[in-house]
């Protein structure tokens, strides 16, 4: 999206796409989270991003203390672009750090350096930001644990509310994926890889962060609310290309063909898939979901939102799991979790309830 | 009635790819029996598995009008014989329904193994053996060394052997010529006492099984009630015609012709090939000779694998057994692998035949345990048990000793190979007979090999360490004495009885080593180590151990995208399913065959 004149198409399609979903959802939700992310949207223009939120505002319902993320790539955004998200109510910040070592970034593809993400926390903070997230990986081809350690002391020196920090997923059509089939690049070892994250989890908890979700850590009352809807089930409209939704029991997305997305010109044209969850794939992916979060999900809750007690639908596969030392149940408030060990099994935990 | 003189009835024998179907497709159209439009490539062979390996495993029959140069229309009857190693028995009765053979053989390959053992096969039925060269198309053909091949091996004078290609559809009348000519017309009496040879048989849902027959003498009609002579039971005949190659009503059969008999018999094992069938009301006095009871010489257990049903898999293979009175079974359990079926075999591909069209026909999906020969299991007391389940075999205490069945191999192979078939029969407790030179180039080795380390990966081995040039035909002769052990696999320190297999004590420690190093790159990593060990009475003889994975996690989900985070998990529980728990390891269901192929590098 290089083409500005793209950029104006693309967002006045995207305002058009608010508008369309605000007539048919608007009635019915109260917007608290707004999350502008997926790709890099500071590249564009500032002055589009408050279009977009002015759209929002004007086509829903939104809370006064919405919680409004924006992410952002340290080489694309700069101390005016930070000023103009604030104007436009943007109230937390997502900054894809990936990593500070020179050598790491490079071998990301990445355009900006270690200086970059300090001026960009550094920008941030003065333009009035108090919730920010930064994002580390982990387990990258020939990365060692003293150079991730030194990746965490980094971020822990500049202490933001938020840090995420990802084992590097390999998948298919990266050039990582390319790299180590060809031999170019080894995959790092698994056992190094949970090193790692051991290694980030201690030091980040001896620096005040909750462990709250498998990849995220947040000082007490910064957690994602946006995330944590992802988390718990909870509706959420996506607008744009590639968004996906889920209201009213139903996930769908849109095109991800910039041109079809363009060219749609009612909202359900722009449709890839839709799909209505029956009440058993609600019940396992709000199980498989809800695990991610450390605390786990609230059985008694489970019961409530599905009317059927979750040992009986669940029972054997869970019971299974608790032997297999991936799951436990926290007696005191009815919650199940996943163990450290879970943590770092977690699929074959969920695999069981899909 | 139709005059015997006119009639001539023969088969097509050959080796694997020398186009013995091909020839049976061209004399097809050329007598248009098939039209050209319908003409399927290689129409006789109608079961797809077979299409696909070029090997015929069940019997066509086809009645041709042909007219000769004589002025004459002569009825052929083209019996169609199987060509592998296992379905001998089923070759010889569908030779001795014909007067004459037409031995086809590659001009650019010469005589192989399997055509040396049809050869042999088809002049013990007497039969007028007709030489035809095939492929004499192709610049690599060398008909003159052929049939000088051919006289020097089998003392027939090929000087005047039609030299064909049959798939360019040259010289094929020329065959049908020398059909007339040389094969003996039927000489039965029509009038005497009914008496015809079953030489196949297969289950119509309609009609019950049908028979394949020839008569020799008198003749029968729809009506009329027939008596099997070595089973004694009577039936009463529903139809007769013949196949052109579709089903064809006649109002009778009589002596010299060939055709199909249904007279609502149940089973196919209920007219076994090689009965003799005659009237009850006027039965023949001696049934034709050569009837054999066969016997499964291969056993292994058959499982439903993960998912699949018990009864589907019955009503599979009972509609199989139906229409292969040499495929046996019966019910059997296993700790591993749950209720499941002993079944037994002629040999090998008769046991991958019957797999893969249960997989393809029937769209199952089963599991098949380590196969197993016979073994005299002679006790201490003086009982002797006949032992092809593993996990029967008696306290070793209570063993005296155990014998093992033998087989007589011939072994046919360029002479540049004979070094390595050696080394590969000595690998395999072979004890050399002799060794001929059959001609300059091509040597055929006798051998005595255990049938135990025949049935495992021998023929693999010789078609992969002769370039596919060795051929291979065996039979038992007798058993003797050996120092079996049973083998058995532990996962995790539990023995799995689907991968226990009775060994020669030689052989123990290979394939002990072999498994569990097999079983190492088959068996996904769990989230625990998982010991691999093999092992005799408590004796470990081999171990080997799959790591533990230590991590299993998608670390992110991508902005709200679930539907992706949802397929990834049923795409790992896919996996899942396709495995066997056994305790607490998971094992896919091709490690019960990958721990039995032959590998190249050991």
């Amino acid at each position: 999206m290089l083409d500005p004149h793209i950029h104006r198409d693309y967002v006045e399609k995207l305002i058009k796409e608010i508008s369309f979903k605000a007539e048919t959802f608007a009635a019915d939700y109260f917007l608290d989270t707004i999350y502008i992310g997926g790709g890099t949207p500071s590249i564009i223009l500032p002055s589009l991003i408050e279009e977009i939120t002015d759209a929002i505002y004007v086509c829903f319902n939104v809370a006064d203390d919405c919680e409004i993320t924006i992410e952002v790539n340290p080489a694309t955004v700069d101390s005016y672009a930070l000023r103009e998200y604030r104007t436009a109510g943007v109230n937390r910040l997502s900054i894809g750090a990936q990593s500070f070592n020179e050598k790491h970034l490079k071998y990301l593809g990445r355009i900006h350096d270690a200086s970059d993400i300090f001026t960009c926390y550094e920008d941030a903070v003065s333009s009035g930001f108090s919730n920010i997230n930064v994002d580390l990986i982990f387990g990258l081809p020939e990365q060692t644990l003293s150079e991730w350690e030194e990746d965490v002391r980094t971020l822990l020196g500049v202490g933001p509310a938020h840090i995420s920090f990802y084992s590097l997923q390999i998948e298919e059509g990266t050039q990582v994926f390319s790299d180590i089939m060809s031999g170019r690049a080894t995959e790092a070892d698994e056992f190094d890889d949970r090193r790692m994250y051991h290694i980030a989890k201690e030091l980040l908890s001896g620096s005040g962060y909750v462990h709250y979700e498998i990849s995220n850590s947040a000082k007490p009352g910064f957690e994602s609310k946006h995330n944590l809807k992802y988390w718990s089930l909870q509706d959420y409209i996506g607008v744009g290309l590639a968004a996906h939704s889920y209201v009213c029991g139903h996930r769908f997305s849109n095109t991800s063909e910039l041109t079809d997305y363009l060219s749609s010109a009612k909202s359900i044209d722009m449709i890839d898939f839709i799909h209505k969850n029956t009440r058993g794939e609600n019940m396992s992916e709000y199980v498989f979901l809800g695990l991610r979060k450390t605390e786990g999900i609230n059985l008694s809750h489970f019961k409530k939102e599905f009317g059927r007690d979750f040992w009986e639908t669940y029972g054997e596969e869970t019971e299974s799991l608790i032997g297999r030392g991936l799951l436990e149940v926290e007696e005191a408030h009815g919650q199940l979790r996943l163990t450290e060990l879970g943590l770092d099994l977690a699929n074959s935990v969920f695999v069981e309830y899909v | 009635m139709i005059e015997q003189k006119y009639i001539r009835n023969f088969s097509i024998i050959a080796h694997i790819d020398h186009g013995k179907s091909t020839l049976a497709d061209r004399i097809l159209q050329l007598t248009g029996t098939v039209s050209d439009r319908d003409m399927r490539e290689q129409y006789l062979d109608n079961m797809d598995l077979e299409r696909e390996r070029g090997i015929t495993i069940k019997l066509q029959t086809s009645r041709l009008l042909y007219k000769a140069s004589d002025g004459h229309e002569y009825i052929l009857n083209l019996i169609d014989t199987p060509g592998h190693v296992d379905f001998t028995y089923e070759v010889s009765r569908s030779l001795a329904a014909c007067e004459g053979a037409v031995l086809v053989v590659d001009a650019t390959q010469g005589v192989e193994a399997q055509t040396l053992a049809n050869v042999y096969l088809a002049m013990n039925e007497d039969l007028e053996i007709l030489p035809v060269l095939n492929k004499i198309d192709l610049a690599s053909a060398e008909p003159e060394r052929v049939s000088e091949e051919i006289e020097e091996l089998i003392g027939i004078d090929a000087s005047e052997a039609p030299q064909i290609s049959a798939k360019e559809g040259i010289g094929i009348s020329d065959v049908l010529e020398d059909v007339i000519k040389n094969v003996p017309a039927p000489s039965g009496d029509p009038n005497g006492k009914l008496k015809a040879l079953i030489f196949d048989s297969y289950y119509d849902n309609y009609r019950g099984v049908v028979i394949y027959a020839r008569i020799f003498d008198g003749h029968v009609k729809k009506g009329d009630i027939v008596r099997l002579v070595n089973s004694g039971k009577d039936y009463e005949v529903t139809e007769v015609g013949v196949y052109s190659p579709g089903p064809i009503e006649m109002d009778s059969l009589g002596a010299g012709e060939v055709g199909y008999i249904s007279a609502s018999i149940k089973r196919v094992s209920d007219a076994k090939v090689g009965d003799t069938l005659t009237l009850a009301a006027d039965p023949t006095t001696e049934a034709l000779p050569g009837y054999k009871d066969v016997q499964p010489m291969v056993y292994c257990g058959l499982y439903p694998a993960e998912g699949e049903k018990y009864e589907s898999v019955k009503d599979a293979i009972e509609k199989l057994q139906v229409n292969d009175a040499a495929f046996h079974f019966e019910p059997e359990t296993s700790t591993a692998l749950g209720f499941g079926f002993r079944c037994g075999f002629l040999g090998l591909l008769h046991m991958e035949i019957i797999v893969e069209r249960l997989e393809r026909e029937f769209n199952l999906a089963v599991i098949t345990t380590s196969p197993s020969v016979i073994y005299r299991v002679c006790m201490v007391d003086g009982i002797v048990e006949m032992i092809q389940n593993p996990s029967n075999l008696p306290d070793p205490a209570l063993i005296d000793h155990i014998e093992e069945p033998i087989v007589k191999a011939d072994i046919m192979i360029p002479k540049e190979y004979v070094g390595v078939i050696m080394e590969l029969c000595q690998d395999r407790r072979g004890t050399m007979l002799h060794m001929e030179y059959l001609t300059e180039t091509r040597v055929q080795l006798h051998y005595e090999l255990p049938l135990n380390e025949v049935i495992y990966d021998f023929f693999d081995a010789l078609k992969s360490k002769t370039r596919g040039y060795g051929s291979l035909d065996y039979e038992f002769i007798r058993y003797e004495k050996s120092k079996i052990v049973k083998l058995d696999i532990l996962l995790n320190k539990e023995p799995v009885d689907a991968f226990s297999m009775l060994v020669h004590e030689s052989k123990a420690y290979y394939r002990g080593r072999f498994v569990c190093e097999k079983l190492k790159e088959i068996i996904p990593r769990h989230q625990f180590e998982v010991p691999i060990q093999a092992s005799i009475g408590q004796n470990v003889i081999a171990r080997a151990t799959v790591r533990a994975y230590r991590k299993d996690v998608i670390a992110k989900c991508y902005g709200g995208d679930i539907s992706r985070k949802r397929k990834l998990l049923e795409k790992q529980k896919e996996g899942k399913k396709r495995m066997r728990q056994f305790g607490s390891v998971e094992v896919p269901q091709e490690a019960f065959t990958a721990v039995l192929k032959y590998d190249e590098n050991k």
